[in-house]
């Protein structure tokens, strides 16, 4: 079977890993040229036991860990706020980890074959890479809750993220009160509040002056899916896990621009 | 290459760090659903044409040797 018959079907994903990898799609193209390059020249080949694709992504390896990786990262890629920008801040090597396993799919043993690793240097990458992430999306917190246990719990898994909790309100007044003097980069927000209030209304109160990011967590979605939904919010349905919670954190935070908004002023 | 398992009693230490690994693969999932979204369009689009052509050149001259 010829090299195109092997590799035509994977190079759509490749194009995208090296996209995401140098932040660029020329650079990232120039990568996978230099790559099918050095295998139809023979100067690379695709290793018998693994699958094409994991050779292929063996061979851009090669290629781009011996030069790309060293020459970044570019001057603007300190500030921006965009997913890209954000990439391109984690270190090369766990960047990497990363975009194999949770962008491309891979599992960390075909990772480790790609990365040159063993499975287990491939989990301390991708250990390494949610730090990094971590610390990039570290940011003020706002919960609007009006369960004191609930919110104890919301308060100590934004913790363990790296956030700041700013303020706990119990009601909309509370809330608003909260945003006026500090400025939150994210709100958690019950929608059921103790004296009646709404927390859809305080959360649009709030977005009608800050762009930030909101997480629903609550007992009654239906409420959110009946009424007006203001974006940009996610949804979590109570009682919630740990995990599902931290997980639409980081997702809120790493597609939402850092920089905070005061439409009004 | 055979892989050992210890067992559960002597990987109480290490417990709380596969835990970790496991989370954190978890909420890099999240991400990478989201970002696969992100580059849906690289991935639609069709390949360059000079990267078949490297590859066909290449099979045509494997071939060609052949004969």
């Amino acid at each position: 079977m010829g090299l195109l018959e092997r590799l035509a079907p994977h190079l759509p994903y490749m194009r995208r890993y090296a996209r995401a990898l140098t932040g660029d799609q020329a650079a990232g193209d120039a990568y996978v040229r230099a790559a099918l390059e050095a295998l139809a020249a023979g100067e690379a080949s695709l290793p018998p036991h693994l699958t094409p694709r994991v050779a292929l992504y063996q061979v851009f390896q090669m290629i781009w860990g011996g030069t790309g990786a060293r020459l970044e990262p570019p001057a603007d890629v300190a500030d921006g706020d965009d997913p890209s920008h954000r990439l391109m801040r984690i270190a090369p090597r766990s960047r990497q980890a990363f975009l194999l396993t949770a962008l491309e799919g891979f599992n960390p043993a075909e990772a480790g074959h790609i990365l040159g690793a063993t499975p287990l240097e491939v989990e301390a990458l991708i250990s390494e890479a949610q730090a990094e992430i971590d610390a990039e999306l570290a940011t003020q917190v706002l919960i609007i809750e009006d369960e004191p246990v609930i919110a104890a719990d919301i308060e100590a898994l934004v913790r363990e993220l790296g956030h700041t909790v700013v303020d706990v309100a119990a009601t909309r007044r509370e809330a608003v009160d909260a945003v006026a003097h500090a400025t939150p980069g994210l709100v958690l927000a019950d929608i059921q509040l103790a004296d009646g209030s709404s927390g859809i209304d305080a959360v649009k109160n709030i977005l009608g002056r800050y762009d930030v990011p909101v997480i629903f967590i609550t007992a009654f979605p239906e409420r959110l899916l009946t009424g007006e939904r203001p974006e940009p919010t996610f949804l979590i349905t109570k009682p919630f896990q740990p995990e599902t919670v931290k997980a639409a954190i980081g997702q809120a935070l790493f597609f939402h621009p850092a920089k905070v908004k005061a439409a009004a002023a | 290459m055979v892989v050992t398992m210890p067992d559960r009693p002597s990987r109480a230490p290490k417990g709380a760090s596969s835990s970790n690994v496991e989370e954190a693969r978890l909420r890099q999932q999240a991400i990478g659903v989201k970002l696969r979204q992100m580059f849906d369009q690289v991935v639609s689009e069709p390949v360059p044409d000079e990267f078949l052509d490297i590859l066909r050149r290449h099979d045509k001259k494997a071939s060609d040797g052949q004969d």
